[in-house]
């Protein structure tokens, strides 16, 4: 399956870099996005609210890649709103005109640790108010774990 | 004869691995749990080997005699649960035993068959740790009683001597813990993991390895280190310690495992980072799957495994530098990785199940003939 497979996570000094390698993905240039995206809310009501208080489902910040190897930072401060979306989900996506734009989800897939959400376990990161810790879930996906800080 | 055989432990271990062993060897053995805890045991037992129990002590179990008992130091781990009834049924056991050879494992049952046991049988009494390493009253209550014993296990030469020295005229034999089997897999001398075991206890020094392995990541960020185990009281500081060292790249908490063989093939060089040991099992057990180990020269154990330079490295004990340099060096030297792994599966060979077991058997055979001797004159 192509994906993005994470290397190494650093939340340091109010940002997160992720490295890793691109699996069964040409990159056709040297610069990718990285999409976040947070699923939407379940209730109409909840939808209208969360648009003024949560702000837009999207957040993009740009990507470098040499060879099969990728990097991306972000400031985990985009992420800060009154009521910050609970957790994002991590794609990253071709820039170049005319690569097709298959999306590479980011996550953990190819090591033999059998429950990567209880051994790749990172530091949250505090700025503007919210309180972001990339996690792995489930499925071993890699997502961003945000709320409002104390 | 055993505290408790439900449990999972060392000393649980080892007793089984023995009893399967000689029972292999055409020996009637059977294991004695004082104190019954679950309906069945979790590690794995021999079929040949039956287990039997003095004192029901699953839930809702009515205990027998609660009042305080007498016999047992306070300071001996698990004291409280042996009150007078239990007392009582365990010295009633032990002065009507009529078989050869009554085996006891740590200090409360070791007193209480030098104290009762049958003068009829061959009394064992085998120390899991270090004598001075025992609270004082504890310590005491051995240097006035187990002279009555007919012989004392100790499992390191350290251990040996201290209890020689403090028990003249008692007989001391050094009978190190035997691996379960030597049918494992190899380890990966090519992977580029270190990987380290134990319980999430202060002594085990995990919090001496993390500051090492700091130095190791900054020398050769390629490498991973990997600790197995968990319980205790120590996991969250070891893990803000990973955190506030930036180190979640590198250094891994594991978890428990049952099948702690498989993780160690999957490594290449394995640390021994604790403050003290009883022996060291989990050294012994790297270095009969080729590990490269590198261990602290704590109190005791390591330097009776490990002949340093040979089949594995020792380092200074609570040495933090020490340690980082000794792991960069087997990181840095992949042909003296693939020495000292070959001369520790060949050195790992003398503490294989049959060998300690043939030992017993010899010392068994020694003793009991021994006794028939002094009973015919």
């Amino acid at each position: 399956m192509a994906h993005a497979e994470i290397e190494e996570v650093w939340p340091r000094e109010g940002r997160v870099r992720l490295d890793g390698s691109l699996i069964d993905a040409a990159p056709g240039g040297r610069l990718l996005e990285l999409r976040c995206t947070a699923p939407p809310s379940r209730s109409l009501l909840h939808r209208a609210a969360a648009r003024v208080l949560r702000g837009p489902r999207l957040r993009r910040f740009p990507a470098v890649v040499e060879g099969t190897l990728f990097s991306t930072t972000f400031p985990v401060s985009a992420f800060a709103r009154p009521r910050p979306w609970p957790e994002w989900e991590m794609y990253l996506v071709p820039l170049a005109a005319g690569s097709p734009a298959a999306e590479l989800r980011l996550g953990r897939h190819l090591d033999d640790v059998p429950k990567k959400a209880e051994v790749y376990v990172y530091p949250a990161q505090k700025a503007r108010g919210v309180r972001v810790k990339p996690v792995f879930t489930d499925g071993d996906h890699l997502a961003l774990r945000c709320r409002r800080a104390r | 004869m055993l505290h408790c055989a439900e449990g999972i432990g060392g000393t649980i271990r080892t007793v089984f691995t023995q009893a399967g062993q000689l029972a292999a060897a055409g020996h009637d053995v059977e294991i004695m749990g004082v104190f019954r805890r679950r309906e069945r045991h979790q590690l794995p037992l021999s079929p040949d080997v039956p287990l039997h129990r003095l004192v029901d002590a699953r839930k809702g179990a009515v205990p027998p005699d609660p009042a305080p008992g007498s016999e047992i130091p306070a300071g001996e781990t698990g004291s409280a649960v042996y009150t007078r009834g239990t007392e009582r049924i365990v010295a009633d056991y032990m002065a009507s035993f009529d078989r050869d050879v009554l085996v006891t494992t740590r200090p409360a049952l070791n007193l209480l068959s030098a104290r009762y046991g049958s003068r009829a049988a061959v009394r064992v009494g085998q120390e899991h740790w270090n004598l001075h390493g025992h609270r004082p009253d504890v310590t005491a209550a051995i240097l006035a009683d187990y002279h009555r014993l007919d012989l004392v296990a100790a499992l390191t030469a350290h251990d040996a001597a201290a209890y020689t020295e403090a028990l003249p005229g008692t007989r001391i034999v050094l009978m190190p813990n035997p691996l379960p089997t030597l049918d494992v897999p190899r380890a990966d001398p090519d992977s580029r993991i270190v990987v380290a075991a134990g319980g999430f206890r202060r002594f085990k020094g995990f919090d001496l390895l993390i500051r090492s392995f700091e130095q190791v990541a900054l020398r050769h960020p390629g490498w991973r280190l990997r600790i197995y185990g968990g319980g205790y009281d120590q996991g969250p500081a070891l893990r803000r310690q990973i955190n506030k060292r930036h180190l979640y790249n590198h250094v891994h908490l594991m978890g428990q495992t049952t099948t702690l063989d498989r993780e160690y093939a999957k490594a290449s060089v394995f640390a021994l980072s604790s403050r003290a040991e009883g022996f060291g099992m989990v050294l012994l057990e790297a270095m009969s799957q080729g590990l490269a180990v590198a261990s602290f020269d704590c109190p005791h154990g390591p330097a009776d495994i490990v002949t340093h330079g040979r089949d594995g490295l020792l380092v200074p004990p609570r040495d933090v530098e020490a340690m980082a340099g000794t792991l960069c060096r087997l990181i840095e030297d992949r042909a003296l990785r693939v020495r000292l792994g070959d001369a520790a599966v060949e050195a790992a060979r003398a503490y294989g199940p049959g060998a300690i077991a043939r030992r017993w058997e010899g010392l068994f055979e020694e003793l009991l003939s021994e006794r028939r001797a002094t009973l015919r004159a």
